[in-house]
């Protein structure tokens, strides 16, 4: 593993470490939630470069899925969110299938299209989902594995512990992911899809494969989230969702999937402390996301890039 | 007598109103180096893309190595041997040379597995490969640059590597030599007789002293159609290729 | 028991929705096909279409002055948000596009909500186009006759411009063959911005349509902009006027499916346009 990595992970893993001192428990579990849910973005929208704005229908999936198994059944942990993952990880499995082949525009609205049929089937299916109120009731498994002694995952400390093992481990899962030849293959279908397809790498099944393996770990974000307050919000399915998690991997950068926690990051301490400034806190989001577009393409990893040699500089100038 | 090792038979293809390729028929024998030749326009680079499949034919079949491939996907004939070099350079512009030619070596040392459990770094063993190949081309020296930042020349030299990495026993390559100097164009000259003592090229070229030259045949091409092909002194000779592309 | 009667009323229903789809859909076909990007802010010009006509028609008493109101309002705001922001990015930068809508979107959402409250509020259609008209076999209220009519006279007259004079011709290369319009040296620039213009314009006329038929919610333009994308999809995206035709489609497939599930029939659509793409991936109309 590359130096940059090891730096990076060792950061991620002080900033679990140290965010419970700033944060409320609560929020800084929601923080390393959608963490998750826009590392799981990553290998579709940052390294294959589809714009997918079907991201909020997986973490959905997941999180409805999940969410009703722990509402209707004490299970332990291990089977909502195994059936949390597999039920996101299918749906994306036929969704990519079916959103790959198009070409970039057509590609956008049809993944759009996807996560409003969920959002629709969601919001109609009343009695299983709670529709519009949301799926209420969901208790936090008393057990996480089989035949292990219990733990009591409503004590804040334990479920951020829990969260923050789950989201460390699947990060490093995804970063193997982006790292292995599938993800060479994404990017090299990114960059120049005709010659990847010339050299003998079938893209599209590719791209569907990477669409499966976001559905996954997005579907596991969207467990860890129904818990997190013991209900589903159908917000969480909206399109607007899909949005923000966009922008979580764009404002973290595109060229790391260290980005998408630190977009993830700035989303979530931007709308909670918005939301203490004024009712209409969205509109200054939206202004936000505007001034990023135009102005900061790269991210917040950018804006690093581009301070560093400034620091060096100024550090450089106070050394003999 | 062996079989041809590519066989294209009465192919077809149509834009619109326009035949661009008009039933061409083709044998390209084993280890032979082949110049296609013909003024712009005439369906060359037309053919190469509905043998890489990048087109699917109106009409008319394609066998390689005797398996028909005509209703294949790109991927797929890449994988049975046939490595392409196009026109308009194409390369993977945000990486270094060396990861430029790693791609292609992966896919021919493991099939083109989609492989997402192991690092990309894993796969050291194609390393000895991709430096012989740097070598042969001569870009050892500029293999960690990234291959947006190449020279044309070398970009050119890059795109050959590329393709030679698959390890295809069929090479097409469009224009090889186009717009490199004189020195550029000797070197590449010089790899694709390297390449051809050991493999089987076809080439589309302009540069009549790289084409008489090198090859062992030359097919003329106008307006989607064969009209000369033959030794390249025959082909010379012949009238109708005057009339056509010698302009005499 | 479904008669004749309701049946008829659901057709009508479905039929002045499905104009409002198409001119939605109109409008994001002009946009789309000169910045090939589809516009998220959309939604959010029909939504201020209809606060806008529901402001103005309740203080000058005036419903056309409403409609006229609306589709300027929203006409100028179409073109600031190209001049200003839309402008700034690479053309082809589909993704800082798209965020760069959906931004506006929340700004425009947010700001109706100020100036607006977020309550949704009703608003009567003038005296003249309440009741029914009997059309023999079952009647047909009058509001949606007259959001049947309105959109397709707008629609024609959209029409004839872009079939019938030389802007049009211009918009309509961009649309169907922008390589070829940026070739032949068309100044793709004030293209742009008067075909937004124009776009947001339909949106905002038809966000002013459906304030008397739907009321006013501030979900109403994420809500339609939805549907709207769906209908330019199935419509065939090459296709100028397959939007309109699906538009009509959807509408009517929607308003029957409410009498048999009237609890999913928004889902019926999008699995229904599935479906198609799914045996028809160009769409309905689109080549290819």
């Amino acid at each position: 593993m590359t130096r940059s990595r090891m730096v990076g992970l060792g950061v991620l893993a002080g900033s679990i470490l140290v965010a419970p001192a700033l944060l409320s428990f609560s929020t800084a579990s929601e923080l390393l939630i959608f963490g998750l849910a826009a590392a799981a973005a990553y290998p579709v929208i940052g390294v294959g470069g589809l714009f997918s704005f079907g991201q909020a229908a997986l973490f959905g999936i997941g999180g409805y899925t999940g969410g009703w198994l722990m509402a209707h059944a004490a299970l332990p942990l291990l089977w909502p969110l195994l059936a949390g993952a597999a039920a996101a990880g299918l749906f994306a499995t036929a969704m990519g299938a079916m959103c790959v082949r198009r070409s970039s525009i057509y590609f956008i609205m049809l993944t759009f299209a996807f996560n409003q049929l969920v959002y629709y089937a969601i919001y109609s299916w009343r009695g299983v989902t709670g529709g519009q109120d949301g799926l209420a009731d969901i208790a936090r498994p008393a057990r996480l594995l089989p035949y292990l002694p219990g733990v009591n995952l409503d004590r804040p400390v334990n479920f951020y512990v829990l969260v923050a093992v789950i989201v460390f481990g699947c990060f490093l899962l995804l970063l193997r992911i982006v790292d292995s030849p599938l993800g060479r293959v994404l990017d090299a279908a990114k960059q120049n899809a005709r010659r990847a397809a010339a050299i003998g790498y079938d893209i599209h099944r590719a791209q569907t494969l990477a669409f499966a393996l976001s559905g996954v770990f997005s579907g596991i974000a969207g467990v860890l989230y129904a818990m997190l307050y013991w209900i589903m919000p159908i917000d969480a399915v909206a399109w607007v969702n899909s949005g923000n998690l966009v922008f979580m991997v764009l404002i973290g950068g595109l060229g790391s999937i260290f980005g998408a926690p630190i977009g993830a990051a700035v989303f979530i301490l931007l709308q909670d402390s918005l939301s203490l400034v004024w009712d209409r806190w969205p509109l200054l989001f939206g202004l936000i996301v505007i001034g990023v577009v135009l102005f900061l393409q790269g991210g917040v990893l950018e804006l690093g890039g581009m301070l560093r040699p400034a620091l060096r500089r100024a550090s450089g100038a106070d050394a003999p | 007598m062996t079989a041809p090792l590519l066989s294209v038979s009465r192919l077809v293809m149509n834009f619109g109103g326009h035949r661009a390729v008009d039933g061409v028929s083709l044998d390209i024998d084993s280890g032979k180096l082949v110049c296609i030749l013909g003024p712009n326009g005439a369906g060359k680079t037309t053919l190469f893309n509905l043998l890489t499949k990048d087109l699917r034919p109106t009409s008319g079949s394609i066998r390689f190595d005797g398996s028909d491939v005509t209703a294949l996907p790109p991927h797929a004939v890449a994988r049975l041997g046939i490595g392409r070099s196009y026109q308009i350079t194409s390369i993977f512009p945000a990486w270094s040379v060396e990861d430029n030619v790693w791609i292609a070596a992966y896919r021919h040392a493991h099939g083109g597995r989609l492989v997402f459990g192991r690092r990309a770094a894993f796969y050291r063993a194609v390393a000895p490969r991709i430096a012989g190949l740097l070598d042969l081309v001569g870009l050892t020296k500029l293999r960690g640059v990234s291959a947006g930042a190449l020279s044309y020349g070398d970009q050119r030299l890059l795109e050959i590597a590329i393709t030679l990495a698959t390890g295809p026993r069929l090479i097409l390559l469009d224009e090889p030599t186009s717009g490199l100097s004189q020195e550029e164009t000797g070197r590449v000259g010089g790899l694709i007789r390297t390449l051809a003592a050991s493999t089987t090229v076809v080439m589309i070229e302009h540069k009549m002293d790289v084409v008489m030259e090198i090859s062992d045949r030359l097919v003329v091409m106008d307006r989607g159609r064969v009209i000369a092909d033959g030794s390249p002194a025959a082909v010379a000779a012949d009238a109708a290729v005057k009339a056509a592309y010698f302009g005499t | 028991m479904i008669t004749s009667a309701l049946l008829g009323v659901q057709v009508a229903n479905g039929l002045a929705v499905g104009a409002l789809y198409a001119l939605m859909a109109f409008g994001l076909s002009i946009i789309k096909g000169l910045l090939n990007v589809p516009n998220f802010a959309h939604g959010a010009l029909f939504l201020v279409g209809a606060y806008v006509a529901w402001a103005v028609s309740g203080g000058s008493g005036s419903f056309w002055l409403g409609l006229l109101a609306a589709a300027a309002a929203t006409a100028l705001l179409g073109m600031a948000i190209e001049r200003l922001l839309v402008r700034r990015l690479h053309r082809g930068a589909y993704l800082f596009q798209l965020l760069l809508l959906f931004g506006t979107a929340l700004v425009m959402e947010q700001t109706v909500i100020a100036i607006w409250g977020g309550l949704g509020r009703s608003m009567s259609p003038p005296p003249w186009l309440t009741g029914a008209v009997d059309l023999g076999f079952s009647p047909f209220p009058r509001y949606l006759l007259f959001i049947v009519v309105a959109a397709a006279v707008v629609i024609a007259a959209v029409w004839a411009l872009i079939e019938r004079t030389w802007i049009g011709a211009r918009i309509r290369a961009g649309i169907e063959r922008p390589e070829m319009a940026q070739s032949l040296g068309i100044d793709v620039e004030a293209l742009v911005t008067a075909a937004f213009a124009l776009g947001a314009g339909l949106a905002g006329l038809a966000g002013a349509l459906a304030a008397p038929l739907t009321g006013l919610s501030v979900t109403m333009g994420t809500d339609m902009l939805a549907i709207a994308l769906v209908v330019v999809v199935l419509g065939g995206l090459g296709s100028i006027y397959g939007g309109v035709l699906a538009g009509l489609l959807v509408g009517v497939v929607q308003s029957l499916a409410a009498l048999w599930v009237p609890q999913a029939s928004t889902v019926v659509i999008y699995a229904a346009m599935i479906l198609v793409l799914a045996v028809r991936p160009q769409g309905l109309l689109g080549e290819r």
